[in-house]
């Protein structure tokens, strides 16, 4: 029993010093803003003539990387001889043990001579047409080409004209080669260079890119993330044609080295906020990282509370619109749910087709949902209460027909609504793992058959079939899945208080719930914003949306850089064309 | 408790505010208004209105030198020790008669409009547990749960308003002048008390940081609760009429149990039971956290999270005192509500004015001498 | 060791708050009752009683019969089966329901009374010390409505057995709420009836109600006259037992003969104060309406109170005049006399225009009213064929109509003044507005002086449509 936390409550101990982060606005932001703009147009100049981003991402990688055991050969240089190169793969990857583990031995002609080399990937993991192709063929076979060159030095020839592929590396320490095989690269090892080639050539089996399974739309694009963090960031990258948008690599978990992407506009997001991500996903130590589902109880600020502090999504689309208002997405290699945060309490009611459909019918879906959470929530409370307590708030015959039905049930109402919630949560939980074809059949064939016995036996009423019924339909409307289960666990709490004292008690129950909501944090943005505290302006992402050519900011509470989204007129078609007088024509004409 | 990175708006602290006044208008104050002016009461509401706005445009001029600063660190700007205990005893009464009675009516309340058989201290536990859990987690928390529980309450009450205002009879406000002018507006005057609500901007002063938020929020935060008391003050006069007006304890009850469209839209008053009770908890959550701040800070304690369960059963015991509801009731509006005034206008002010006057005291002299180097 | 100590006292102190917690919840859900624990009180009736004060009535539902749409058709016999009714006898009415739980088995619910019923004995003793109960407790609803009944209210309750409802509240309602569409009834929840009593400008009123005096067996007429043929040929077995049979039958005729006589007494009263040979449909009161249904129970006119004693009745014309006086009235189909062929009518749909415009004054110490009413009418019916659609001949029609309009509801005001001395309309309420403070309103001592009062009264009609014709062409 965990005494710890209920001591807390009662015997006050001082709060250890933890630091408490919230997202603050910048003071400096805008001039930060006119500054960067200028600089923007500088460093656009320059970024198109040195690809040079892709050697800071690695720098900075090999910096911070450290991982929690020693990867074998650390820090231990390559030497030139082959034969202890060879020695010491064979023994790291268990060679002829591990059964997929190929080593090929070659030779290569270098300045007419031929030297020993040999090349070493995962059968499985690595493409072995891209090998066999690009770099087996190049370094046996085309090697013995005359090549024009006056580089002597073996890595730097062979790099320059022999390696015929785009993505290559030169390893100076072991680690680094084993970490590349492992994750589906090729090693090349030559005889007397210090160092080993090492080509990203991953080409494994992998699901197709197909449509999102959680989150369907009727319009809009059809596309959900798959397994590969390439593909995924891909998809992105495919939508947002940016090239402040970065991906850092990030690599997670000790035995599983998952890679994960930490994804944000540079000169959008809020600087502190990316600071704080990257600290938080960098400062998880643990065995091995799976799903994006254990990341996200990793990095968010709390577990305890019924709510999601981030949002979870299959659809690239969204994670777009979420990285264009200053949100910071990650992502991870085998999950296709990306995380995106800070989340708010508006945003578990919002679903990517809001923005593709006309605002009015939008607003009318979000208040549909908020409907259907509000009941989910709340509907068998308040038949308690209202049945057990508050009689006089019934229609006469209504009640009638109730105390009617009642006569016939033995158990009390409390009993009968635990009772039909508890089977209803066994269908829907059953229904899961129901074989193939019989599923969806049984799933409605047991509801309505057994509501209806249940009836005839005079077991429960009929009228809680029906409240039964609209709670579970309600939790199912509301788009966010982490959110709907959080209240079909409340629910129930709320059944209990309004069975103990009617209205009273679910009012206090509201209220508790309200205070945990409020103060809940989501990355240093409290969960509540916009409602509370209130955010003055029109920003772009609220409780109700707004019409589409209006929505000229940014959210307030991310404190991006940059507010500005579309400027304040953005269909120029609107803006009446000047009418040609005598004296405009005369200046056109002057100026032609 | 670190200033500066605690930051409250200002629609929290209106709502804060109104949260603390016009909890009264589902208590007993209709009753109270009309027993005091006969059928005049909405024109008794306006001028204490007016009043309490210009003491309080008194006090914030006053208030002028001193932004950043709540009443604690003024009364010791002042005298130090002495002058803060002063201050710490006086609103630690009001804290305490305040919400123990509130409490004791809001329990009494609930029994009357649905739980009739169970034991008073039952009911009162709801009420103090969410206080409690209020107070536990800070006044951030407050202010914003205050902001979004104050529009859903103040929207049901104008639905109850308008769903009822069409049984009024605008005879009812006849005569003009109630009970008589002079009864009206001279001995009326300690009336001034429904508006001391007002005390939480003296608490949250340094949250909101400049002297001109301070004026908006007291004045925007007394004009609206000043505005709901208004209406409700109205409505009940022109449902039911003077002299049976004074009868009954519930005013905004009664309004409710009035609705009656066709034959579905019935018996509806417990649906208010949700507005009630949320703004009965709001109400304890906030006096008691003016409490503990206060305390906290005459002390120099740094923390007052140990103090929540201490006061709150505190409150409780002293909700449980009165013997029966009328002698509840009677000390409230014959006693508390008859001296309030006292203590959260005329001593702020004169608390707020010797530290003008007497600024040029060596203690003073010295603190600034200390700021300069 | 400090740490186990307080290791060991944590989990005491838990144990301890979920012993408590558990304990509260647990047995302590001490309103919560069932759906299916109560039984629901549709009407009460009070009466005046022999072994206590007052005899108390109440008319529960039982809801298996009312509410089972499953496979049963509809309720069998209406509203009869899905009702019980019991009396007990009592000081006060809560005690009647201390008393009744000794054979009832459920908890009585008074959260769905929507009529209480009392008789005019108990009426015009004095009906403000049950009113006083009723508002204090939170159970009854501020809409329920007061009759008062000619005869007891065990009686009547008793045969109340509506036809189209299956739920007798609705029967209630929905008959207490025919105020809208007829100006022969009125409406008197309890809140105004509360609020009327306290108050020193208004007198409240009571909605009317009695069993229907004629004869109280419902026999055809075949079976009538088979009983007659009986009677007359006499063929009965023994003596004794036709003596008895005949006593019997005696005191039944009796009953019915008196029954009769005095249905035809009341008629004949009606008919010399109205000083009209054949009766119009606003002339009755609840009791003697003429009709023929197998239900006894009608509810017609108002009960007019002055000090929470019953002072007297109004009948169906000036229930009327009370509605349009106060406001309430919304339209009713009204009777009038051709003014060129003295013994055909004419009908109009009389609705209200505008509000009444009532001013009151004070002069020498006696209150002087003036009332002025518009109305607008439509022809429903010109029985004599006559083109008063005509709008040359339209005014003809329309004075006959003011004239009998302005003469009842002069009667009525003087009925109310000098007769019951009941300010039912509310004039004190608008002479209060002139005063400018509560002192200056008690010294005019209104409830005294009020029958002292002039009336000068001011009605307009206006007809506005003819229905479908337009020309009434002589044929």
């Amino acid at each position: 029993m965990n005494t710890g936390k209920l001591k807390s409550i009662f015997i006050f101990t001082e709060p250890e010093p933890k630091e408490q982060f919230i997202l603050k606005e910048n003071e400096t932001d805008k001039k930060k803003e006119s500054d960067s703009n200028k600089a923007k147009i500088k460093i656009k100049e320059q970024t198109k003539s040195n690809p040079q981003k892709n050697d800071d991402n690695e720098k900075s990688r090999s910096k911070d990387k450290t991982p929690y055991h020693l990867t074998k050969g650390e820090n231990i240089e390559i030497v030139g001889e082959l034969d202890k190169n060879l020695e010491f793969i064979k023994t790291v990857f268990y060679i002829p043990q591990n059964g997929d583990v190929v080593l090929r031995e070659f030779e290569v002609i270098i300045n007419k001579k031929p030297v020993p080399a040999f090349a070493v990937y995962i059968d499985g993991l690595a493409d072995r047409k891209v090998v066999a192709d690009n770099i087996l063929n190049p370094l046996m076979v085309l090697s013995n080409l005359d090549i024009k060159s006056e580089v002597t030095d073996i890595m730097h020839f062979v790099k320059k004209h022999l390696m015929a592929y785009g993505q290559i590396m030169v390893a100076k320490t072991y680690d680094k080669v084993i970490e590349e095989i492992n994750f589906g690269g090729c090693a090349v090892f030559i005889d007397g260079m210090r160092g080993a080639f090492t080509a990203d050539v991953k080409g494994w089996e992998h699901r197709n890119i197909s449509r999102p399974n959680t989150e369907l739309v009727i319009r809009g694009p059809q596309e959900g993330f798959n397994e590969v963090l390439r593909v995924n960031t891909a998809l992105v990258r495919k939508i947002l044609k940016d090239e402040d948008l970065i991906v850092e690599t990030i690599l997670i978990g000790e035995r599983s080295k998952t890679p994960c992407s930490l994804m944000y506009i540079k000169d959008i997001a809020n600087d502190s906020l990316v600071n704080e991500v990257r600290r938080r996903l960098k400062s998880i130590k643990t065995d091995y990282l799976i799903d994006s589902g254990e990341l996200e109880q990793l990095i968010e600020d709390s577990s305890y509370l019924p709510t999601p502090q981030l949002i979870a999504t299959e659809r690239p689309d969204r994670v777009a619109a979420y990285l264009s208002k200053g949100k910071v997405a990650v992502m991870m290699h085998g999950s296709p749910f990306c995380l995106v945060m800070p989340a708010c309490a508006a945003s578990l009611f919002h679903a990517s087709e809001d923005s593709y459909i006309r605002f009015p019918y939008s607003n009318f879906l979000r208040l549909v949902r908020f409907l259907a959470a509000t009941l989910s929530l709340l509907l068998p409370g308040i038949y308690v209460a209202v049945t057990n307590f508050h009689v006089e708030m019934l229609p006469t015959d209504l009640l009638l027909a109730i105390a009617a039905s009642r006569e016939k049930v033995p158990f009390p109402v409390i009993v009968e609504i635990l009772i039909m919630e508890f089977s209803f949560e066994l269908i829907r939980e059953a229904g899961i793992r129901i074989p193939g074809p019989i599923g969806p059949t049984l799933g409605i064939i047991g509801a309505l058959i057994l509501g209806q016995a249940a009836v005839a036996a005079n077991i429960v009423s009929p009228i809680l079939i029906i409240i039964v019924a609209v709670t579970g339909i309600g939790s199912f409307a509301v788009p966010n899945f982490s959110a709907a289960f959080g209240f079909r666990i409340l629910r129930f709490i709320y059944i209990i208080l309004g069975a103990i004292a009617g209205f009273l008690g679910i009012t206090l129950g509201l209220f508790l719930h309200v205070l945990l909501q409020v103060d809940q944090k989501s990355f240093g943005v409290p969960f509540m914003t916009p409602l509370a505290p209130k955010a003055v302006g029109i920003f772009s992402e609220s409780t109700t949306r707004e019409k589409t050519w209006n929505m000229e900011r940014r959210p307030d509470y991310l404190n991006t850089k940059d507010d500005q989204r579309q400027p304040k007129i953005c269909r120029k078609w609107v803006i009446p064309q000047k009418k040609n007088s005598s004296k405009n024509r005369k200046e056109d004409s002057n100026e032609q | 408790m670190n200033n500066k990175t605690i930051n409250i708006g200002i629609f929290e602290n209106i709502c804060m505010l109104v949260a603390l006044t016009s909890t009264q208008t589902y208590l007993g104050m209709p009753r109270m208004i009309a027993e005091a002016s006969g059928s005049a009461g909405w024109m008794l509401i306006l001028y204490l209105l007016a009043i309490s706005l210009l003491l309080f445009f008194i006090i914030q001029w006053l208030y002028k030198g001193n932004e950043g600063l709540d009443i604690v660190d003024i009364s010791e700007k002042l005298g130090g020790m002495p002058v803060k205990l002063i201050t710490l005893i006086l609103f630690e009464a009001v804290v305490f008669m305040g919400s123990s009675l509130t409490l004791r009516q809001f329990a009494e309340d609930m029994k009357i409009i649905s739980l009739n058989i169970s034991p008073i201290s039952y009911v009162t536990l709801f009420f103090v547990a969410g206080a409690l859990v209020a107070c536990l987690l800070g006044i951030e928390a407050i202010s914003r749960a205050s902001a979004l529980i104050v529009p859903v309450i103040f929207t049901g009450f104008i639905i109850l308003i308008i769903s009822v205002i069409g049984r009024g009879n605008i005879l009812n406000l006849a005569p003009i002048f109630g009970i008589g002018p002079k009864k009206l507006f001279l001995e009326s005057l300690p009336r001034i008390s429904i508006f001391s609500g007002y005390i939480i901007i003296l608490i949250t002063a340094p949250y909101v940081r400049t002297h001109e938020n301070f004026r908006k929020i007291g004045l925007y935060g007394l004009a609206a609760s000043g505005f709901i008391m208004f209406v409700s003050v109205v409505t009940y006069t022109l449902v039911i009429p003077y002299p049976v007006s004074t009868q009954y304890f519930l005013p905004s009850f009664q309004l409710a149990r009035m609705i009656n469209y066709g034959r579905f839209f019935q018996r509806l008053e417990s649906i208010f039971v949700f507005t009630w009770a949320s703004s009965a908890i709001l109400y304890l959550s906030v006096l008691i956290y003016i409490g503990l701040h206060l305390f906290a800070k005459t002390f120099g304690l740094k923390y007052f999270k140990p103090l929540v369960f201490s006061f709150c059963t505190i409150i409780f015991t002293l909700s449980l005192l009165p013997e029966n509801l009328p002698s509840a009731v009677h000390i409230e509006s014959s006693i508390f509500r008859n001296y309030l005034f006292i203590i959260t206008f005329i001593y702020v002010i004169l608390l707020f004015s010797l530290t003008k006057v007497f600024r040029n005291l060596p203690s003073q002299q010295k603190k600034r001498g200390a700021k300069n180097d | 060791m400090i740490n186990n100590m307080l290791k060991l006292c944590c989990k005491k102190v838990i144990f301890a708050l979920i012993f408590i917690i558990g304990n509260i919840s647990l047995y302590g859900c001490f309103d919560s009752r069932e759906v299916d624990e109560l039984a629901y009180v549709m009407a009460m009736g009070v009466d005046k009683g022999k072994v206590s004060d007052i005899k108390v009535t109440f008319q529960l539902a039982v809801p298996a019969k009312v509410g089972s749409g499953e496979g049963e058709n509809g309720g069998g016999g209406g509203g009869s089966e899905s009702t019980t009714i019991t009396s007990v006898e009592a000081p006060t009415i809560y005690s009647a329901l201390e008393m009744i739980n000794s054979y009832i088995s459920k908890q009585i619910s008074l959260a769905h009374a929507k009529a209480i019923v009392f008789s005019e004995e108990i009426a015009r003793e004095d009906l403000t010390r049950y009113i006083y109960a009723v508002s204090r407790g939170r159970e009854f609803r501020p809409d329920i409505q007061v009759i008062v009944s000619m005869n007891k209210a065990e009686d009547f309750i008793k045969n109340v057995k509506p036809k189209f409802e299956i739920n007798p509240a609705k029967y209630y309602e929905m008959l207490l709420n025919s105020y809208s569409y007829t100006g022969v009834l009125s409406k008197s929840p309890i809140i105004d009836f509360f609020v009327d009593a306290k108050s020193i400008g208004r007198d409240p009123v009571a909605v009317l109600a009695a069993l229907n005096m004629q004869s109280s067996e419902d026999k055809s007429p075949q079976q009538v006259e088979q009983q007659d043929m009986q009677e007359q040929s006499g063929k009965t077995p023994q003596k004794e037992g036709k003596n008895e049979a005949e006593n019997a039958g005696q005191s039944k005729e009796q009953e019915k003969t008196n029954e009769k006589n005095k249905f035809k007494e009341e008629i004949g009263k009606i008919k010399d104060k109205k000083m009209r040979d054949k009766l119009y449909e606003r002339d009755f009161y609840a009791g003697i309406l003429p009709r023929d249904y197998e239900d006894k129970s009608e509810v017609l006119g108002l009960a007019v109170f002055k000090s929470g004693k019953m002072a007297g009745f109004l009948d169906g014309e000036e229930t009327i005049a009370y509605n349009m006086i106060k406001g309430l009235y919304n339209y009713a189909y009204m009777t009038f006399k051709d003014p060129e062929e003295k013994d055909k009518y004419f009908v109009l749909n009389v609705k209200k225009s505008r509000k009444p415009a009532k001013k009151v004054k004070i002069e020498d110490g006696m209150p002087n009213i003036d009332v002025k009413l518009e109305l607008e009418a439509d022809i429903l019916s010109i029985q004599s064929g006559k083109n008063y659609e005509d709008p040359k001949k339209l005014h003809l029609i329309e004075d006959a109509a003011t004239k009998e309009i302005k003469t009842f509801i002069e009667r009525f005001l003087d009925k109310t003044s000098e007769q019951l001395n009941a300010d039912i309309c509310g004039f004190g309420e608008i002479m209060k507005a002139r005063c400018l403070t509560m002192k200056q309103w008690e010294e005019i001592d209104w409830q005294n002086i009020y029958k002292n009062s002039k009336f000068n009264v001011d009605v307009k009609i206006k007809i506005r449509r003819p229905g479908l014709l337009i020309k009434s062409v002589n044929g």
